[in-house]
């Protein structure tokens, strides 16, 4: 048993936190673009019915998935990282920014979310957003820490 | 130190590029929008002025209107389905009552229970299940009254003690029917498939309100979509299609099939026409969403605006406003006589119109 946590404490200290946050994102982003493009014609109808978006649904049924999907490849080569968590940060702001305001002004709410997102309350969501876009911003800290580190070591 | 600041500065671009997204939006949505002002002209006369007589603060926002009889209003509430609140209608004495099902062991989806009192009955209606009880007011315990009862509905209007009419969606037609169903002699089930017109497809373009007026004996059936109404006696034949003022002959809704999921859904921002309606002797009374041609749009905001029209002859009358209460729009209405009986979410209040609607 104590072995076995001991392992666990080796497992954290040799994991980068860095690549946590990375691998979480891409996760998130890959799921959520396709959970959308699966039922792409849902998605489009939920977009029509959002009192924000409602002009606009056609672009931004295509933009949002594909944004994701481009954010999630950056993420996952080395050189574009850190313009990858950039991108999530800007992503995750723009989610959390749009429900904030969804709930604030709008006279009802609609849902636009696929998969077992879409069966999150609008509150817990906004939660979890905003936990989403603490991690971007904390995933940017580390990335430039670790940069300077290997500037220096060079 | 400096690469650090530049990271914040990256960073604070970026909340600012959401903001400036976001506002672009809103300013360019139909949020910002001021209402559209249609080409119809309405008439508002002194005699239905309203004069708000009491109110009261429920508690909470889950409750609906169940049934009116002289000097009484019946609450029923989405969220304690078997609960009925009764009140007068100076709203001094309000009193509660858990309606009793003995047949009955368990409750799916209860939220879709509804009760309709009408005195000395009162019905427990649940489309889902389905289940039509009856039980008489001052026992409240009802029981199956059906002696086929397999049929789906959504909404459900008594008519008499052993009638009701029913809305129900049709997986033949793909669509919203009327139908009449009876206790008494066979048929038990009648449908009107023609009633409803469709407008492409069979849901939304017919969506509507269910109603019934006890004194003129005619179902009424109104479109939340467009500029139409029907009128048809208790058997569901049709007695005539009113126009209500508005130009919105055609359904404004865009609708998607998503086959995967066997079902329909809007795709669009719809335009709802007519909001809640209610009936009160021979007139209908419409609470409209369009802002007329000479009306002032700032009272309008303000307000919501009732239309009334004659059922008897099918014509247009005049209309009134209903101010915003604590700020909160009306959010369902009901007249008896000189009496306007109003929800604002959580608060009831009764309002006197000045002189009584010419009988």
């Amino acid at each position: 048993m104590v072995d076995g946590a001991n392992k666990i404490i080796a497992l954290m200290k040799k994991l980068n936190f860095l690549d946590v946050i990375v691998f979480l994102f891409m996760f998130l982003f890959i799921y959520a673009a396709v959970s959308k493009l699966v039922e792409y014609d849902l998605f489009r109808a939920q977009l029509g019915k959002s009192p924000l978006l409602t002009r606009y649904a056609g672009i931004f049924s295509w933009v949002v998935p594909g944004v994701e999907l481009i954010v999630a490849g950056m993420l996952f080569i080395p050189r574009y990282q850190l313009a990858g968590l950039y991108g999530s940060f800007i992503l995750m702001l723009g989610f959390t920014g749009y429900i904030a305001f969804i709930l604030t002004f709008s006279p009802y709410v609609p849902c636009s979310c696929g998969g077992i997102l879409g069966g999150m309350g609008w509150t817990e969501h906004l939660v979890f957003n905003g936990a989403f876009t603490m991690l971007a911003i904390a995933g940017i800290a580390l990335y430039v820490r670790q940069d300077a580190k290997h500037q220096v070591v060079v | 130190m400096e690469i650090k600041s530049k990271h914040v500065f990256f960073l604070f671009g970026c909340v600012l590029l959401i903001a400036v997204i976001l506002s672009a939006l809103y300013a360019f949505s139909p949020l910002s929008e001021r209402p559209h002002r249609s080409s119809f002209k309405r008439r508002f006369a002194s005699e239905t002025l309203l004069t708000e007589r009491a109110s009261v603060d429920l508690g909470f926002n889950s409750f609906y209107f169940a049934g009116l009889a002289p000097d009484k209003i019946y609450l029923g509430n989405y969220s304690a389905p078997l609960l009925l609140e009764y009140m007068n209608t100076s709203l001094t004495e309000i009193e509660q009552v858990r309606v009793k099902l003995p047949e009955l062991d368990s409750l799916p989806s209860p939220a879709r229970l509804r009760m309709v009192v009408d005195s000395p009955y009162f019905f427990v209606n649940h489309g889902g299940m389905p289940l039509i009880l009856r039980g008489r007011v001052g026992s409240w315990e009802a029981r199956a009254i059906m002696p086929d009862s397999d049929y789906y509905f959504v909404d459900a209007e008594p008519l008499s003690a052993n009638s009701l009419v029913l809305r129900s969606f049709s997986t033949y037609f793909k669509g919203y029917q009327l139908a009449k169903k009876t206790s008494l002699q066979a048929p038990y089930f009648k449908f009107n498939h023609d009633l409803l017109q469709r407008q492409g497809d069979g849901v939304f373009s017919v969506d509507g309100e269910l109603l019934f007026s006890k004194e003129l004996k005619r179902v009424i059936y109104i479109y939340s979509y467009r500029s139409q109404y029907i009128v048809a006696d208790t058997s569901l034949n049709l007695f005539f299609r009113g126009r209500t003022i508005d130009t919105f002959n055609t359904a404004n809704v865009s609708v998607l099939e998503i086959p995967s999921q066997n079902k329909s859904v809007l795709a669009s921002l719809p335009t709802i026409v007519n909001g809640h309606a209610c009936v009160s002797f021979k007139y209908l009374f419409v609470q409209s969403n369009l802002l007329s041609a000479s009306e002032s749009e700032e009272r309008f905001e303000r307000s919501s605006v009732v239309d009334i029209y004659d059922l008897s002859q099918g014509r247009y009358v005049e209309s009134f406003y209903i101010p915003d209460f604590k700020n909160l729009k009306m959010t369902d209405f009901r007249v008896v006589g000189k009496r306007v009986i109003i929800m604002f979410s959580r608060y009831l209040v009764v309002y006197e119109m000045n002189e009584a609607l010419p009988t």
